[in-house]
């Protein structure tokens, strides 16, 4: 692990749910909740947490998203570790926070994303411990953000070949944005539509039944999509996935 | 890196750029080449090039580059790594001789060639008097402008010929 | 339009040629214009607003072809990243654009200095109207009729040849592509791939129309038809102009990188050549050429050299039996001096490969012609709002998903995500009033605290049955968009995570 975090497992973590998960997508943050514990880790919740702020970037408000950076230090900067299901959000922590901010709160900004984990990097760093098993066929969507800002490629394809009767598929163009792009779904939703098609239709074409990916924001649209057009394959998240495939036995202590 | 190396590495590239190269034995046996891929067409010669010099009676010349099969130029250096040929302009090297006509043939003389592309920029940069200009060139013209399909011989020549000699260099 | 015998001719032409039009656009005339008015080669003064016209690519009969050739070419380009001895290059062509950038002015009296004392005319446009009356000025002093002309995206900022037209001068592009968007009345749809839009049966059908008879439709047997008209007006055309990929500093030396060969007759043939670069294309060392040329072609096509480099010193010289009697370099402003000194100065280290453009799915999905400007793609999106010219298209930063895909795929890694960001912030900030900026204004303040956002989630829960996507697809505001084509997330969801978390603590 040359990554920078840390490379014992924290006994406690806490967890930073994203404001999709919490409007519309719960299931995600309450299987991350599930997998951590089966390895062992404490997971708090803290309250104060809202939203990382990147919709308002986004959109052209970085005043507004500079409070909720604040908010979002403000809540996590006492926990020696946090985690998070949402992969695009910690690619805002990373990337925009020390861009948004300066002198000692970038600081901070900088030093926070060094004790953040997205799901998949934690659970691939310290869940080896874990028995998965699960029979499926699933194809592997990168979110941008995960991929692109994090740099990260291999925590959720290492995390998939560890669930035993499990086949990952690729798909063609993995890599390729789903069409999401936060309020450009909704500013210009006949071109994000057209790009969730496209990625519908490679990830049909692998056969796979479930399009599996580890940013709720992306399944949302996906699934939206997919809904409408009746295509056939289903989407979930991937930590979803490993809470599915988790074998309770007794784990460490 | 030897000559040997260099003759290799440019052949190859040459060859991946779909030009054609030809090894000839002495500058004797180059110019032959060189007469022989002229066959029966006209030809425009860059007469001020030492590498071409003797050539102008073998060959049936015109005048105008337009009107030429064929157009026959040395090199001020040859790029192995990359199968480029540098050519700077002035009296006797004219624009229009590797360009104009369908088929361009080069005479290059193994002490010519150079390993990198940025030794061609160097050695253009070393010409003093600096020339008009130089024209770099790697095989034959293409685009990929229609689908993205690779098509030869746009506008520029649709054959590239290199005739490489050892001049003595290497036995 | 002058008449020509009132135009003094200077003393060092030759005799006039005898007046030719030109051959490749013979037949102009019976082309049946098809494409909508947001592609043409004149950008229309009112544009429509961007769902409009990127709901009617989407809808164009090409769109999803070009989608398809377009994936195929970014996974061939750009699939793998880049190789370690093209990183080194890129690492190192970053810093030298960069190195550009820091003292532009000083490197274009640099350069501007040795071009002249190489015999070249240097002008420098502040505006595209002053570019516009320094050519046409050229143009009609040297009693020109026909130019032959190779891609320049500069002169596209200036719509040149709607104005030589207006002259009465003939303009001929003989980049195939360019060709077969002029042919077609359209501006380029790429930087470097005019006609990538295109698939060969269209291209066939309008080669077809000019012609006014069968042609064979192979690849080969197109761009042979191109090249056989095209040869003609190269030979007899009385101007060139080009565009320029890099200008030295130290030399003087422009240089333009192409593969069909059509800059070299350009810049050849004529006995007037001119030269137009927008002014970051200045570099600072004419061995700069050896890291940016094989960078550029890299990132462009994957080839290791393109198979021409023409290097440009000067006009010809006494005893040369070719090329132009005179060389004019026009270099463009049109707002790149106020960037260069500004937060977005590194958008000015472009080296115009258009690999950001492939790279994008955005681009990939509408099209070119979609982002309604001279510049589309990624790049577009971010230079276009800047140049002092843009009336229209400071909205496109918003044409963008901000997936990224467009910084790794930059050969001189510039930050395009970032500034598409920071370039939406400035599009808000300059529209005053706008009701959008209160709802963020109280969407920041509703979630800066705990009470507002649990209210929104609650909100939530209870609208989600309350507003069926039936009747949000007609209301205004965020749901419409979502709903147009989407199911609605399952808001009556929220929250039910932490309720969740809570009820089960005790246990």
């Amino acid at each position: 692990m040359d990554n920078g975090r840390s490379e014992t497992m924290p006994g406690t973590v806490a967890l930073f749910v994203a404001c999709v998960a919490d409007l519309a997508y719960p299931g995600p943050p309450r299987a991350c909740v599930e997998v951590l514990e089966a390895m062992g880790v404490s997971v708090e919740l803290p309250a104060g947490q809202t939203c990382c702020g990147q919709p308002a970037l986004n959109s052209g408000y970085p005043r507004q998203a500079t409070t909720l950076a604040r908010r979002w230090l403000a809540t996590f900067a006492r926990y020696d570790a946090v985690v998070t299901t949402s992969g695009s959000c910690l690619s805002t922590v990373h990337h925009a926070y020390p861009r948004l901010l300066h002198g000692a709160e970038r600081e901070q900004a900088v030093a926070l994303a060094a004790r953040s984990w997205e799901f998949t990097q934690f659970v691939t760093d310290f869940g080896q411990g874990l028995t998965l098993r699960l029979d499926a066929e699933v194809t592997y969507h990168d979110s941008c953000h995960m991929l692109r800002t994090l740099g990260e490629r291999s925590s959720p394809r290492e995390l998939l070949s560890r669930i035993d009767g499990l086949t990952l598929v690729e798909m063609t163009d993995s890599g390729v944005c789903c069409g999401f792009g936060g309020t450009f779904a909704v500013k210009l939703p006949d071109v994000s539509v057209a790009m969730a098609d496209h990625k519908l239709a490679q990830a049909g074409r692998t056969g796979a039944r479930y399009l599996v990916s580890a940013d709720p924001a992306c399944l949302m649209h996906l699934q939206g999509r997919a809904d409408v057009t009746r295509a056939g394959i289903r989407t979930r998240h991937i930590a979803e996935l490993v809470s599915d495939a988790l074998v309770r036995t007794e784990v460490r202590a | 890196m030897t000559r040997i190396d260099l003759l290799a590495r440019f052949c190859a590239a040459l060859a991946a750029s779909d030009g054609v190269a030809y090894i000839c034995a002495d500058r004797a046996e180059a110019h032959d080449s060189v007469v022989a891929l002229c066959a029966d067409g006209t030809v425009t010669l860059d007469e001020g090039h030492p590498d071409t010099a003797g050539l102008s009676d073998r060959l049936r010349l015109v005048d105008d580059p337009w009107d030429a099969d064929v157009g026959v130029t040395g090199v001020d250096v040859a790029v192995a790594e990359t199968g480029t040929l540098a050519l700077s302009w002035g009296p006797g090297r004219r624009r229009s001789t590797p360009l104009v006509p369908p088929v361009h043939v080069a005479v290059v003389p193994l002490s010519r060639l150079v390993a990198t592309y940025a030794d061609a920029i160097d050695a253009l940069a070393a010409l003093d008097p600096p020339p008009t200009g130089a024209q770099f060139v790697t095989g034959p013209s293409r685009s990929g402008d229609i689908e993205m399909n690779l098509v030869k011989g746009v506008h520029g020549p649709g054959q590239v010929h290199v005739v490489l000699y050892p001049a003595g260099e290497i036995r | 339009m002058p008449d020509a015998a009132e135009v003094p001719t200077p003393e060092s032409s030759p005799p006039t040629p005898p007046r030719r039009r030109s051959t490749a656009l013979l037949g102009r005339e019976r082309v049946v214009v098809t494409r909508p008015d947001w592609a043409a080669a004149t950008i229309p003064a009112h544009r429509k607003p961007l769902p409009i016209i990127t709901r009617a690519a989407l809808d164009q009969p090409g769109t999803a072809a070009t989608h398809t050739r377009l994936s195929g070419k970014n996974r061939e380009q750009n699939d793998g990243g880049w190789p370690p001895e093209i990183a080194a290059l890129r690492e190192r062509g970053a810093e030298i654009r960069r190195e550009t950038l820091r003292d532009l002015e000083g490197h274009l009296a640099a350069l501007t200095a040795k071009a002249e004392a190489n015999g070249v005319v240097v002008h420098r446009a502040a505006t595209p109207d002053d570019a516009v009356g320094i050519i046409t000025g050229i143009a009609r002093a040297n009693d020109v009729r026909l130019v032959v002309k190779s891609k320049s995206m500069a002169t596209e900022e200036m719509h040149l040849n709607a104005h030589l037209e207006e002259n009465g001068i003939e303009v001929v592009e003989t980049d195939l592509g360019e060709y077969i968007v002029q042919v077609a009345d359209e501006r380029p749809s790429h930087i470097v791939g005019p006609a990538l839009h295109k698939s060969k049966a269209e291209v066939g059908a309008l080669f077809e129309e000019l012609a006014a008879e069968r042609l064979p439709q192979e690849a080969e047997d197109l761009a042979a038809f191109a090249r056989t008209r095209l040869r003609a007006d190269f030979h007899h055309a009385d101007m060139g102009i080009s565009g320029v990929n890099f200008a030295a500093a130290d030399t003087g030396t422009l240089t333009l990188v192409t593969n069909e060969g059509n800059a070299d007759m350009v810049t050849s043939q004529p006995r007037i050549h001119v030269a137009v670069m927008p002014m970051e294309k200045v570099i600072p060392r004419l061995r700069d050429l050896a890291v940016l040329v094989p960078l550029l072609c890299y990132a462009a096509t994957k080839q290791k050299v393109t198979v021409y480099q023409t290097m440009l010193n000067g006009p010809r010289r006494d005893g040369e039996p070719d090329g132009p009697e005179q060389l004019h370099l026009v270099i463009l402003d049109n707002g790149r001096s106020s960037i260069v000194e500004g937060r977005y100065r590194e958008v000015l280290a472009c080296i115009r490969c258009g690999n950001c453009q492939i790279a994008c799915p955005v681009y990939r999905t509408v099209g070119g012609h979609a982002y309604g400007s001279v510049y589309g793609g990624p790049i577009g999106a971010v230079l276009t709002p800047l140049l002092a010219n843009t009336k229209q298209g400071r909205d496109l930063p918003f044409l963008s998903s901000l997936c990224g895909a467009c910084f790794d795929a930059c050969p001189v890694k510039i930050p395009l995500p970032d500034m598409l960001v920071d370039l939406r912030a400035d599009y808000e900030a300059a529209t005053r009033g706008r009701p959008r900026r209160w709802l963020w204004r109280l969407w920041a303040k509703a979630w800066d605290s705990p009470r507002g956002y649990r209210l929104t989630m609650t909100a939530a829960r209870l609208a989600g049955p309350l507003l069926p996507r039936a009747v949000l697809r007609r209301l205004p505001g965020p749901g419409r968009g979502w709903a147009a084509g989407r199911a609605l997330p399952a808001t009556r969801d929220a929250g039910a995570f932490r309720a969740w978390f809570t009820d089960r603590r005790p246990r």
